[in-house]
């Protein structure tokens, strides 16, 4: 057994920077690449790209990064873990090949990790008594049933601990936990089991400290004038014990800090309570470890305290609400915020004419520049901004209607107050609005498969 | 008794959580950290977002992290989950004037 394991997570989002991965490869020692592209709505959009191309769904940026580095990978032997699998891990377990066949690469061994897309079974499971409340405003599942696009479940870490063990240098997931990424090769390098809680909870800690890449290594940091070379900010390294202790670090040399603040920032990201961070393989208490600044960009944390998993999966739905449309202008020189607002009456009254009236929950109207973000906080609001942004937008559940909002915005150039500019976008088109739907569900349910095949 | 802006003795960081969203407070000393928890409150956090969160307000306390973390039920903005707009207030604790 090694006596430490180093993690790195090169990707927090999808749409995150390829440098972080391709700077975590090349500046410094790795035995594991993570990277995390899933968000909530990500799933749905997925969905929509594989209606229309049975081979799309899942994140093509992924393919694009081993496109780029695989020669340095083989050569290194670093292994990467990514969710890049969206709704088709399949058809990007495909892609692999090809890149691997394309640079001449035998031999690779590439894992995807399945069994979370219960979208086809949704209605037997429904039959069978599963609930589907939703978990955040208790309504029945029935509101939306006819209208849902995609649903996943979270799946824990240990089918990527079997895909590791099978030999894979690749392992491709579709949805699972994000501290999952990192907890998966710890569970498969130090042989921890479905019981040690504490263990699991310090690797789920440690896997959410590095989740969002270089957001605890100094990016969006409060005091950021403190942080050095933000341009070549170095993503997280976790350096991981056998007991569970680990050091958060990044590459000597690359930009950015690693502190007991910059660690604290990130636990305090999305937090809910944090005496019981839910995850399918554990509760974590992050009321229990201690942090301690161990050297320049080093931080222990230790003693990291868990306690048994709840028997319910989270489900993570899509479902189609309708329409929008939004877009901007921006509204120049003296008074600009009162012939902001002057547009914005404009633009409504100009629809109503033409029979479109939107109810107030239906309009979007904002004041870039005049407070919008903090408005009622001290030095949050300015009542003469020279200069202001107008973002108008419409929603509802008649795509005519939502459409037939943007051709009134840049007619304002030449038809409403002076000083209107910033037009360049184009007008507006009607989008379809993607509803969230979380829920919980009986784990017996659920059977993840591991699959391995070779280049 | 002197005023100064929260930043001055607390960091800040915030996300999205649920239908709603949290502030954590991060404590810069433990006497800082022991003033805020004292003083820093759910209803006095409720009253000062009250014109850009319409929901309620749920504290936790992470001592060993010196971190309040303070749970946002109401949607910033009508439209904040279903367009991306980043309207999170906590991430900035220098308006977040505070008088003891």
């Amino acid at each position: 057994m090694k006596n430490k394991v180093l993690i790195g997570n090169g990707q927090g989002f999808w749409g995150d920077s390829i440098l972080g991965p391709i700077r975590l490869l090349r500046e410094g020692p790795l035995d594991y690449l993570t990277l995390d592209y899933l968000a909530e709505v990500t799933m749905s959009i997925m969905q929509k790209l594989r209606q229309r191309d049975p081979n799309a769904g899942y994140a093509t940026d992924f393919v694009t990064l081993i496109d780029r580095v695989l020669p340095e990978l083989l050569e290194k032997g670093t292994r990467v873990i990514a969710n890049a699998g969206g709704v088709n891990p399949h058809a990007c377990k495909d892609a692999l090949l090809e890149v691997c066949r394309k640079h001449g690469a035998t031999g690779v061994k590439i894992a995807v990790v399945d069994g979370d897309d219960i979208l086809s079974d949704l209605d037997r499971m429904i039959g069978d008594g599963e609930e589907f409340n939703n978990l955040d405003t208790g309504a029945p599942i029935g509101d939306v049933r006819s209208r849902i696009t995609s649903a996943n479940v979270y799946l824990g870490a240990f089918p990527i601990a079997e895909a590791l063990a099978g030999g894979a240098q690749i392992v491709v997931t579709g949805r699972g936990t994000d501290p999952g990424l990192v907890l998966g090769p710890l569970i498969h390098e130090f042989n921890w089991g479905p019981g040690d809680w504490h263990k699991l909870a310090a690797g789920t800690v440690a896997g959410h400290i590095v989740e969002c890449g270089a957001q605890c290594s100094g990016g969006n940091f409060t005091d950021w004038r403190t942080i050095p070379n933000l341009s070549m900010v170095g993503y997280p390294v976790l350096e991981v014990e056998p007991s569970g202790d680990f050091c958060v670090t990044k590459h000597e040399g690359t930009g950015g800090l690693v502190s007991v603040e910059t660690v604290t920032h990130q636990l305090a990201y999305e937090m809910g309570n944090p005496e019981s961070y839910l995850t399918p393989d554990v509760i974590a208490d992050f009321t229990s470890f201690r942090l301690k600044a161990d050297g320049e960009n080093r931080v222990m944390v230790q003693d990291t305290r868990g306690l048994p998993p709840t028997d319910t999966f989270k489900v993570s739905m899509s479902y189609s609400d309708g329409w929008k449309s939004v877009g901007q202008l921006t509204i120049s020189g003296p008074d600009a915020l009162a012939k902001a607002r002057l547009c914005a009456k404009i633009v409504w009254d100009r629809l109503a004419y033409d029979g479109c009236e939107y109810s107030e929950e239906q309009r979007l109207e904002e004041y870039v520049g005049a407070g919008e973000c903090h408005a009622g906080l001290p030095g949050g609001t300015s009542d003469s901004p020279s200069e202001v942004v107008l973002r108008l937008g419409v929603k509802g559940p008649d795509r005519a209607k939502i459409a037939r909002f943007g051709p009134e915005l840049v007619p304002l150039v030449t038809s409403g107050p002076p000083g209107v500019t910033g037009f360049a976008g184009g007008r507006p088109k009607a989008q379809e609005i993607i509803g969230y739907w979380p829920a919980l569900m009986s784990k017996h349910l659920i059977q993840p498969t591991v699959t391995v095949v070779e280049s | 008794m002197p005023t100064v802006p929260l930043h001055r003795i607390a960091q800040a960081r915030s996300g999205d959580k649920g239908e709603g969203s949290n502030v954590g407070i991060l404590a810069r000393s433990e006497a800082a950290y022991t003033f805020l928890a004292e003083t820093l409150t759910e209803a006095r956090v409720q009253d000062f977002l009250k014109e850009i969160n319409f929901g309620g307000v749920t504290r936790y306390l992470a001592p060993n992290m010196r971190v309040l973390n303070f749970l946002l039920e109401g949607q910033f903005g009508r439209w904040r989950i279903r367009f991306p707009q980043d309207r999170r207030p906590g991430q900035n604790p220098r308006h977040w004037a505070f008088a003891p």
